[in-house]
């Protein structure tokens, strides 16, 4: 190549770098947090140990090691990134004498696995292992020798698929080819062939013997993918496209071909992004997120921009309200469908409880918190554990003063990177119980908490704990809040209106006034005796609302006017 | 500059592959030493016992072990022994004690070395104390006599989960292994073949679970559960476990039948936990009248009951006779376990309930069957859980779970039993780095059964049996 397409190639790899930072960073942020929470990778024996007992163990490790950095999603995007250009590199550094035209080849499996890592429970192990076997790849074309060049292939085979798992595939693949093109001693490369396809049967069957995994997954992978039942298709398309373009590369000599090689990368790259990207579940992920920060503000300014129409975008939404003290004047200026985006029922996966528990953490029921957090850790598909979840678990035992308990997480946590200074603090208050109330979100919900009456969680019963809640403790307002929002998002105005009575102040709040009105109107015959907190301005709109509902102007219309208040939900939602 | 990227990769995995003492770790106790090894008595066949000293600080102890002319002296805050010198020292002391005295502590302590002998291993199931969900899991074992453990099947092979694993008075060839899930499917190991059966039939009231084999390996009692959960909201409470309704049967091995009789099948009874007596012709069994749950879980009690079994015929008696009435004290009776040699019967008893793992006041109790005479445990039992146990086969030597050190974490103790039944201190599970080891192990060793010997389970082919849909049916039939 000359200098100038020297330069052009170098700038090519930088422009793909950057825009799977960009991609990462700006699109896809909260999906690297997602990655983060779901592992809680730790500095110590153990947890190299338990990771080397299984084929692919390094590459795991190494995987977890980078993934602890998405804690900050600049950091995560930029490892992302500097692995997909490090993928693009090392197919490049192990083309036969790549030529101009064939350089843009060199994107096509680093392309594949970035549409991978689209998906969120795409493990980085698996561009870690790619990594690490295209470069023993490229080392070993660096012996001269042929024969010592197979045969320490060959050896290297089951090394390379104990340390990084069924991609190291690619080694024998990638020498076998290359040695093809040096055109030199076929019948050794027949033999080596031959050979390889044999250790490459009988390497996944004796690993079955020692390992206790399904065929199927020793010789797809055990780490590329959090669901075990998942066959990662696109990692093993990245793999299927190495020597598909080292082969390719021969060909694409003459420069003229380079627009071309550039389609065959753009185009897929272009047509095929959309097509993996889910930005509603990024949108989740942000909810979790945001939930996960208190940022409740930056809750509710996505839910004004984006209407939040699944049940967790609902449910954190609710929770910000509830946090600013807005639940009871703007929660219908929301979309809600049902007491599901308030608090729904209990689901076996390793997110969806999340929010949930965080929203009965803020609530001070705190056991069934813990019970949520604890489900969701033990829901993570690929058996990990996670430092957020951790997190959350020695806190609700610290409120439990199940203090021993506490200290397991808090330990674990000692061991990470970016948790153990938390750690380290909360152990300081494990030592000296006596601290722990003088933080005050320990404190508070400490007194918030239910203390006296002990009773069975139940799910049909919501009202009845959220109303010990108060009942126990005044000024827990966030548990009458959603016992009202409970009621209301059921439609039961008669348990409404009877809780609704406990309350001592802001008992004049919009929805709550619109909910009483409409009780009102439904079992009086006339506004005499109606509670004197209803402003006129409240009555007024409200005879508005019923009077266009009998001349039956259409939902749209009525959206329009009354999509915020309580009556238009009553009338046309949750049915 | 990718040597320079191994070297920095190099260095970070062995700065984080070091094992590195932390004595800040051991808030377990009040003590001086964890695992409190202190006046024990030992099977001289375990493993080192090695333990910490829990003093972050001061002078580095010297802990001097002596027996007749034999000393050992080993210097640090953990006390870590040296296999082969161990195992002399134990041989030595066969019988007698081993005078332990330390440079920091003013006590001296003794280790009794007896001469009754422990099973080869045992058998558990590793799993993270919680709810409904479960993460990695299997069925463990370990060797006693070193530090060995391994998986013999974990849920990495299947979708599910293991639990209910039995064998015959700890005969590693006759086992009996439920697998719960979508594969869902017990695994029965009879005279050295393993094959898969459904065990719900339609006579019955669901999967057969709380497995027991009757001595002479022809029987295996169980009961069927229809097994529920509910979860506190006081702090000191989290789970409760309940059944809804049980039934008892016994499984014919050799007719691939299941034996049912009125008397342990009534439907104004909750009948569970079965264990045949020593001789097999007594079936012990957990009774408890049906409460309305959840307003009146609180009230259910379970008393220890007993049926007469003829193993000639399998047919099961009529007559229910009640060895327990706990209901009368407001107890509740749960795993009856009878020695092997037909004297004892260990029981755990809580104040309500039969899921007593979740119960912070369990304790294990033990029956005279000679005497009738039934008593608390008092030197194994603690402030906090007590719950499943299991005998040696010898009958001289009983594990059992305790949560004592965390109040959650439950991990294997072991007891001796004199002939008049006397206990003796208990000793934790011996781990050669205990204080790390069991600070960091985040599950709970469930349902700790002793093995004779290493259990013959092939994981593939057990896999492979778990995967398929191929189940061999049980049969069922009335008692006669």
């Amino acid at each position: 190549m000359t200098r100038r397409q020297t330069i052009i190639c170098s700038a090519l790899s930088a422009t793909g770098i950057l825009l799977a930072f960009i991609f990462f960073n700006f699109i896809y942020p909260y999906h690297i947090h997602y990655q983060e929470q779901m592992q809680l990778f730790r500095f110590g024996a153990d947890y190299f140990r338990e990771s080397m007992a299984i084929p692919g163990g390094l590459g795991d490790w190494i995987g977890g090691f980078l993934v602890q950095f998405f804690y900050h999603a600049p950091a995560g995007s930029l490892i992302l990134a500097m692995l997909l250009g490090l993928i693009q590199f090392l197919t490049w550094k192990n083309m036969e004498k790549g030529s101009f035209a064939a350089y843009p080849l060199s994107f096509l499996p680093a392309i594949a696995m970035f549409l991978f890592y689209c998906d969120e429970n795409a493990l980085v192990t698996a561009a870690v292992a790619m990594a690490a076997s295209l470069t023993l790849s490229s080392a070993l074309m660096n012996i001269r020798r042929t024969g010592f060049r197979f045969s320490t292939t060959i050896l290297l085979m089951p090394v390379m698929y104990y340390l990084f798992g069924s991609i190291s595939i690619i080694v024998p693949v990638v020498v076998g080819i290359r040695s093809a093109m040096r055109k030199k001693e076929m019948t050794a490369i027949l033999a080596f062939s031959a050979a390889a396809v044999l250790m490459a049967v009988l390497i996944p069957f004796t690993a079955r013997s020692c390992c206790p995994y399904p065929l199927e997954r020793l010789i797809f992978g055990i780490h590329y993918h959090r669901y075990h039942n998942a066959i990662p298709l696109m990692v093993w398309t990245a793999v299927l496209l190495v020597p598909s373009v080292l082969l390719l590369a021969k060909v694409m000599t003459r420069d003229k071909l380079a627009a071309v090689s550039m389609a065959l990368v753009i185009l897929p790259a272009a047509c095929l992004t959309p097509v993996f990207t889910d930005i509603e579940k990024e949108r989740l992920f942000g909810y979790d997120f945001m939930t996960r920060m208190g940022q409740w503000n930056k809750i509710l300014a996505t839910s004004d921009r984006h209407v939040p129409d699944s049940p967790i975008a609902v449910e954190c939404t609710n929770l910000a309200l509830a946090k600013t003290g807005h639940m009871s004047s703007d929660m219908f200026s929301f979309f809600q469908n049902g007491p599901a985006g308030l608090l729904p029922e209990f689901t076996r996966d390793h997110f969806s409880p999340i929010p949930t528990g965080t929203v009965y953490y803020h609530l001070g029921m705190i056991n069934t918190a813990q019970t949520f957090f604890f489900e969701a850790q033990e829901g993570i598909p690929d058996f990990q554990k996670s430092a957020r979840l951790s997190q959350a678990l020695a806190r609700t035992n610290l409120l439990n003063s199940d203090y021993e308990v506490a200290r397991k997480y808090v330990r674990a946590l000692k061991q990470t990177l970016f948790y153990r200074k938390w750690a380290k603090e909360t152990e300081k208050l494990l030592d000296n119980p006596e601290l722990i109330d003088q933080v005050p979100e320990y404190a508070y919900l400490r007194s918030v908490r239910i203390k006296d009456h002990d009773f069975m969680f139940s799910q049909e019963e919501m009202d009845s704990m959220l109303g010990l809640l108060y009942v126990e403790n005044d000024t827990n307002t966030m548990a009458m809040d959603y016992l009202l929002a409970w009621c209301l998002l059921r439609k039961d105005l008669p348990r409404f209106f009877e809780c609704h009575k406990l309350l001592k102040k802001g008992y004049d709040a919009r929805h709550y006034q619109e909910a009483v009105i409409l009780y009102w109107a439904l079992t009086h015959d006339g506004p005499d005796g109606m509670p004197d907190f209803i402003t006129d301005r409240t009555a007024k709109s409200f005879t508005r609302f019923i009077s266009r509902l009998q001349a039956g102007v259409d939902e749209a219309s009525m959206q329009k006017e009354f999509g915020n208040t309580y009556w238009f939900y009553y009338y046309y939602r949750f049915k | 500059m990718m040597k320079r990227l191994s070297y920095i990769l190099m260095s970070i995995m062995l700065v984080c592959s070091c094992y590195r003492f932390d004595p800040s770790a051991a808030h377990f106790t009040d003590g001086p030493v964890w695992p409190d090894y202190m006046d024990i008595t030992i099977p001289a066949g375990i493993a080192p016992l090695n333990f910490c000293y829990t003093a972050e600080d001061g002078p580095i102890p010297v802990t001097t072990f002596s027996h007749g002319d034999m000393t050992v002296s080993i210097k640090g805050r953990e006390v870590v022994w040296k296999e082969k010198v161990w195992k002399k020292m134990l041989e030595a002391a066969k019988g007698g004690d081993i005078t332990v005295k330390s440079s920091v502590l003013p006590e001296t302590w003794t280790i009794h070395v007896s001469e009754d002998e422990i099973d080869y291993g045992i058998n558990y199931r590793l799993i993270a104390p919680g709810y409904e969900v479960y993460s990695k899991m299997g069925i463990y074992e370990r060797n006693l006599s070193n530090y060995k453990e391994r998986a013999l099947i974990e849920n990495t092979q299947f979708d599910g989960c293991v639990n209910c694993h039995a064998y015959n008075r700890g005969n590693p060839a006759d086992y009996s292994l439920h697998i719960r899930g979508s594969h869902g499917a017990t695994l029965l190991n009879i005279d050295g073949e393993m094959a898969a059966y459904s065990t719900k039939t339609d006579s019955t009231l669901g999967l057969c679970v709380y497995p027991y084999w009757h001595p002479e390996g022809d029987y295996i009692a169980y009961s069927s559960n229809n097994t529920r959960q509910g979860f506190h909201v006081l702090p000191d409470k989290l789970i409760e476990v309940f059944d809804l309704d049980s039934d008892l049967q016994v499984y014919d091995v050799r007719n691939n039948c299941l034996i049912s009789a009125s008397s342990i099948k009534k439907n104004d009874v909750w009948e569970t936990f079965p264990a045949f007596s020593a001789d097999g012709r007594t079936l012990y069994f957990c009774a408890a009248s049906p409460r309305p749950i959840p307003s009146e879980t609180e009230q259910i009690r379970y008393n220890l009951c007993s049926v007469g079994f003829d193993p000639a015929t399998g047919s099961i008696g009529s007559r229910i006779d009640t060895l327990i009435f706990a209901e009368s004290i407001g107890k509740s009776v749960s795993f009856p376990k009878p020695s092997y040699d037909g004297r004892f019967i260990v029981y755990t008893l809580s104040d309500y309930g039969n899921f007593s793992i979740w119960h912070h006041e369990a304790d294990l109790w033990i029956l005279d069957l000679a005497t009738g005479i039934s008593r608390p445990m008092d030197k194994v039992n603690s402030h906090d859980t007590e719950s499943y146990h299991s005998w040696s086969s010898n009958s001289r030597w009983l594990m059992f779970s305790s949560r004592r050190d965390d109040g959650l974490y439950t991990r294997p103790f072991f007891t001796h039993i004199d002939e008049d039944g006397q206990e003796s201190k208990p000793f934790m599970l011996p781990q050669k780095h205990p204080l790390h080891y069991y600070s960091y192990q985040n599950r709970s060793y469930n349902v700790p059964e002793f093995v004779t010997g290493p259990v013959k389970l092939d994981r593939v082919s057990a896999e492979k049996m778990i995967n398929s849909t191929e189940r061999i049916q049980f049969g069922f039939r009335m008692s006669e």
